[in-house]
C-alpha cells in the first residue's frame, strides 16, 4: 500500500501552492479581477474513497447530489513510463457561476452550459492543471507532454467509469474565491500503481525525504 | 516549405485526430479541412500552415520560417505567444477560449471587410516530431463567428424569456393576491356571496350566505345553487332561472324564509361571468337580507299616505283613490259618493281645552267615522278638522241620507276629555259622481260647498250646527 506521509504531502502542497499562485495571476490578467486560490491540501487516496468524497463535494456550495464539472488532460513523460490523467473537479453550478462572472455575464444562470462557456471553462481548468503540472514535472525531473483539456459534466461515480479500480489518486483540494463567489474544487492526478510508485519515489527524492515511504 | 510537407512530419501519441492523419498521402487533404492548422517548430518558427489559414490571413506576410511575434507584432494576443512558449518549453497543450480571447490572430473571413477581424479560437497542441526531438507546437484554429452569433441570439432569447417569465410570475403573484383579497372580502362581506360553474353547480359560498340560507357549505358544494332554497321556492324559481341563465341576463328575486318563526325576506341576484368569447364560464350571485329594508319602505309608504294623528289616509292618497274609484265606476257604470265632513267649532276645543283635547277630538271623530262606514269605503283626513269619505259603489239617496244621519249622531256622542266630557257636532256635505260632477276635484269641491251650505242652514235654524257645537255636558265628576 502506498502512503503519502505528512512531510511529503506538505511538500507537495507547497509546490502546488506556488503553481496555483501563478494560475491565479493568469486569471486575474484575463478577467481583470482578483482571484484568490487557497493553499491546497494534498492526499493520496484509492479511487473508491475519492468517489465517496466527491459525492459530498456538491453539498458544500450547491444543491445536494448535483453534477460535477470535470476538466481533464492526459500527461505522458516524453520517454514513456510515467503518465497521469489530471482532472480538475468543481461543482457544476459553482464552476458555471465563476465562468459567467469571468465573462461578465450578469444574467441569471441558465441550467445548460453553452459551447462558448464550455470552452472558457476548459481554459480555466487548463490554466490550473498546467500550473500544477509544472510543479509535478519539476519534481519528477522530466517534461510531461499534455493533451488539450476535455470538459464533461457527470455524477461523481460516473467520472471514473472507464478507469481500473486499482488506481490511486493524488488529490489536491483547492478553493477558488472571486468576490462573491467561493467554490471548492479538487485537482486530481490519477495514476496506475506502477506509475504512482515511481512518482512517489521521485517526490521523496526531490524533497530529500527518506527513500521508503513511512 | 509548404504546409502539408511541414505537417507531414507530425506524429506521436498526443496528436489530435486531424493532425494524426497528416502524413504522406494524406498531405493534400490538409488543404481541404474546415479549420486552420499551423506548425511551429521547437525554435518557435512557423514551419507551415494549411490553406484554410492562409486564406484568412489576408494580405499578411507569409509567416513561414518566422516567429509569430515577428510577423504580427502588436496584432497578436500576447497570451497566444505565451501559450506557444509554454507549449515548446514545458510540453503543455493550451486552450485559448474564444470567450476570453475572441481574436488572438489577425484573421479575416473571406469576403468580409478588412476592418472586421474573424472571431476564432486557438488550441495550442504540444506534439513530438517523428523520430524524437524537441516538442513542436501545432496551432488549431476554429472559426467561432457562427457559434458566437448563435449564442448571442440564444442569450437574447433567454433574456426575453426571463423577462416574460418574470412578468408572468408577477402576474401570477398579483392574481394570487387578488384571489386572497377577494376571499377575505367575501368572507367579511355583509351580504351572502356564491359562485357556480357554467352548469349552475355551486363552487363557492361565503359564511354569510350559508348563515342566511341555513346551509352546511360542505354538503352544498357541487349541487345546483337553487337547492340552497326551500322546496317551494325551487319550484317557483326554476323556470325563472332557466330563462335568465339561458338569456345571460341577471336574475333578481325576493323570497320569504321562515327562520324559526321569524319571517326574513331575502333578495337573491345572480348573473353570468362571461369569458373572452362572451360565453358564461359560471355565475356569481348575492343574497341580501332585505327584511328591514322592506319594513322601512312599508313604514315610509304608510307615512306618505296616511295622517299620522288619526291613521286615516291623507289628502293625496284620498285624491288617488278617488280618481281610481271614478275610473272604476265609469267602467262599471256605478255611482261614487263623496262626503265632506267638517267638525263644528273644533277651534273652540283647542282654545279652551288645549291641543291634547283637540287631538283627542280628532282621533275620536276619525274612529267614529270609520265605524260608521263599510270596509270598502275610504275615510280620509283632509287637514285640520276636515274629513272626507269615499263610497265607491254609492247606494240609493235614501241610504246615503241614513249614512249622513248616522255620522252626525256618532260624532255628536259625548267625548271624554280628561275628567270631563265634551260634545261636538259636525256638518256634512255630499256630492255624487256622475250626478254632480265627473272630475274628482270638482266633485270634492261640490261636497265641500254643500257642507258649508248645510252648516249655514243649521246655524240659521239654531240647530246643533248653529249652536255652540261643543258644550260642556258634565264639567264635574259624577259623584
Amino acid at each position: 500500500m502506498i502512503h503519502l506521509d505528512e512531510d511529503t504531502s506538505d511538500a507537495l502542497a507547497e509546490a502546488f501552492n506556488l503553481a496555483l499562485g501563478e494560475a491565479a495571476a493568469s486569471f486575474a490578467e484575463i478577467v481583470q479581477e482578483e482571484i484568490v486560490m487557497t493553499v491546497p491540501v494534498v492526499e493520496l487516496l484509492p479511487r473508491t474513497e475519492l468517489v465517496s468524497r466527491l459525492q459530498l463535494l456538491p453539498r458544500e456550495g450547491s444543491s445536494p447530489g448535483g453534477k460535477l464539472c470535470s476538466i481533464a488532460q492526459r500527461f505522458d513523460r516524453q520517454q514513456g513510463g510515467l503518465s497521469t490523467e489530471a482532472i480538475l473537479l468543481f461543482p457544476e453550478h459553482g464552476s458555471l457561476e465563476i465562468v459567467r462572472r469571468m465573462l461578465g455575464d450578469s444574467s441569471p444562470s441558465a441550467e445548460q452550459i453553452s459551447e462558448l462557456e464550455q470552452d472558457a471553462l476548459a481554459e480555466v481548468g487548463n490554466i490550473i492543471i498546467n500550473s500544477c503540472m509544472n510543479s509535478l514535472a519539476q519534481i519528477f525531473g522530466t517534461e510531461m507532454i499534455g493533451t488539450l483539456p476535455g470538459v464533461r459534466s457527470a455524477q461523481p461515480d460516473e467520472l471514473f467509469a472507464g478507469h481500473p479500480g486499482s488506481e490511486m489518486v493524488l488529490m489536491a483540494r483547492i478553493g477558488m474565491n472571486m468576490l462573491t463567489q467561493q467554490i471548492s474544487g479538487y485537482v486530481l492526478f490519477v495514476m496506475e500503481m506502477s506509475a504512482l510508485q515511481t512518482g512517489i519515489e521521485q517526490i521523496r527524492n526531490f524533497f530529500a525525504l527518506d527513500a521508503q515511504p513511512a | 516549405m509548404n504546409a502539408p510537407a511541414a505537417l507531414a512530419g507530425l506524429q506521436g501519441p498526443h496528436l489530435p485526430p486531424a493532425a494524426a492523419a497528416l502524413r504522406g498521402p494524406l498531405d493534400p487533404l490538409l488543404d481541404l479541412v474546415d479549420f486552420g492548422l499551423m506548425l511551429i517548430d521547437a525554435q518557435g518558427q512557423v514551419r507551415g500552415l494549411n490553406r484554410w489559414l492562409r486564406e484568412r490571413l489576408g494580405d499578411s506576410h507569409d509567416p513561414t520560417g518566422r516567429r509569430l511575434g515577428d510577423v504580427w507584432a502588436g496584432r497578436i494576443d500576447p497570451r497566444l505567444l505565451l501559450a506557444v512558449r509554454a507549449c515548446l518549453d514545458f510540453g503543455h497543450s493550451v486552450r485559448l477560449s474564444h470567450a476570453f480571447h475572441p481574436m488572438p490572430l489577425p484573421l479575416l473571413r473571406p469576403g468580409d471587410a478588412a476592418s472586421e477581424r474573424m472571431r476564432h479560437a486557438v488550441d495550442v497542441i504540444a506534439s513530438l516530431p517523428p523520430g524524437g526531438g524537441a516538442v513542436q507546437c501545432l496551432l488549431q484554429v476554429r472559426d467561432m463567428s457562427e457559434i458566437a452569433r448563435r449564442e448571442r441570439i440564444l442569450k437574447e432569447q433567454a433574456r426575453q424569456l426571463r423577462i416574460e417569465l418574470q412578468r408572468a410570475t408577477e402576474a401570477q403573484h398579483e392574481l394570487g393576491r387578488q384571489s386572497l383579497r377577494f376571499r377575505e372580502l367575501a368572507r367579511l362581506a355583509p351580504v351572502g356571496l356564491f359562485e357556480t360553474d357554467a352548469q349552475g353547480q355551486l363552487t363557492y359560498c361565503n359564511d354569510r350566505c350559508a348563515q342566511m340560507l341555513q346551509l352546511d357549505i360542505g354538503r352544498q358544494l357541487g349541487r345546483h345553487w337553487l337547492s340552497m332554497l326551500p322546496a317551494d321556492e325551487i319550484v317557483r324559481l326554476s323556470p325563472v332561472w332557466t330563462a335568465a341563465s339561458g338569456a345571460l341576463v341577471r336574475l333578481a328575486e325576493e323570497l320569504c324564509l321562515d327562520t324559526g318563526g321569524v319571517e326574513r325576506w331575502l333578495r337573491i341576484e345572480a348573473g353570468p361571468i362571461l369569458d373572452a368569447r362572451q360565453m358564461p364560464s359560471g355565475f356569481i350571485g348575492t343574497v341580501t337580507d332585505v327584511t328591514e329594508f322592506r319594513e322601512h319602505a312599508r313604514r315610509n309608504e304608510y307615512r306618505a299616505n296616511h295622517d299620522s294623528l288619526t291613521g286615516l289616509v291623507n289628502r293625496d292618497r284620498f285624491a288617488e283613490q278617488l280618481r281610481a274609484a271614478i275610473a272604476e265606476a265609469r267602467r262599471l257604470q256605478r255611482r261614487v259618493a263623496i262626503l265632506f265632513i267638517d267638525l263644528n267649532r273644533f277651534k273652540q276645543i283647542n282654545d279652551e281645552h288645549g291641543h291634547a283635547a283637540g287631538d283627542t277630538a280628532l282621533k275620536t271623530a276619525a274612529w267614529r267615522i270609520r265605524r260608521c262606514m263599510r270596509g270598502d269605503d275610504v275615510v280620509a283626513r283632509l287637514g285640520g278638522d276636515e274629513f272626507a269619505v269615499l263610497i265607491p259603489d254609492a247606494p240609493e239617496a235614501t241610504s246615503l241620507e241614513r249614512i249622513l244621519a248616522k255620522l252626525a249622531r256618532a260624532i255628536a256622542m259625548p267625548l271624554t276629555v280628561g275628567s270631563g266630557s265634551l260634545r261636538m257636532g259636525c256638518s256634512v256635505g255630499m256630492a255624487l259622481f256622475p250626478d254632480d260632477a265627473e272630475d274628482p276635484a270638482l266633485l270634492l269641491a261640490r261636497a265641500d260647498a254643500q257642507m258649508y251650505h248645510r252648516k249655514r242652514l243649521a246655524r240659521q235654524a239654531g240647530g246643533d250646527a248653529a249652536r255652540p257645537s261643543l258644550r260642556l255636558v258634565d264639567t264635574e265628576p259624577a259623584s
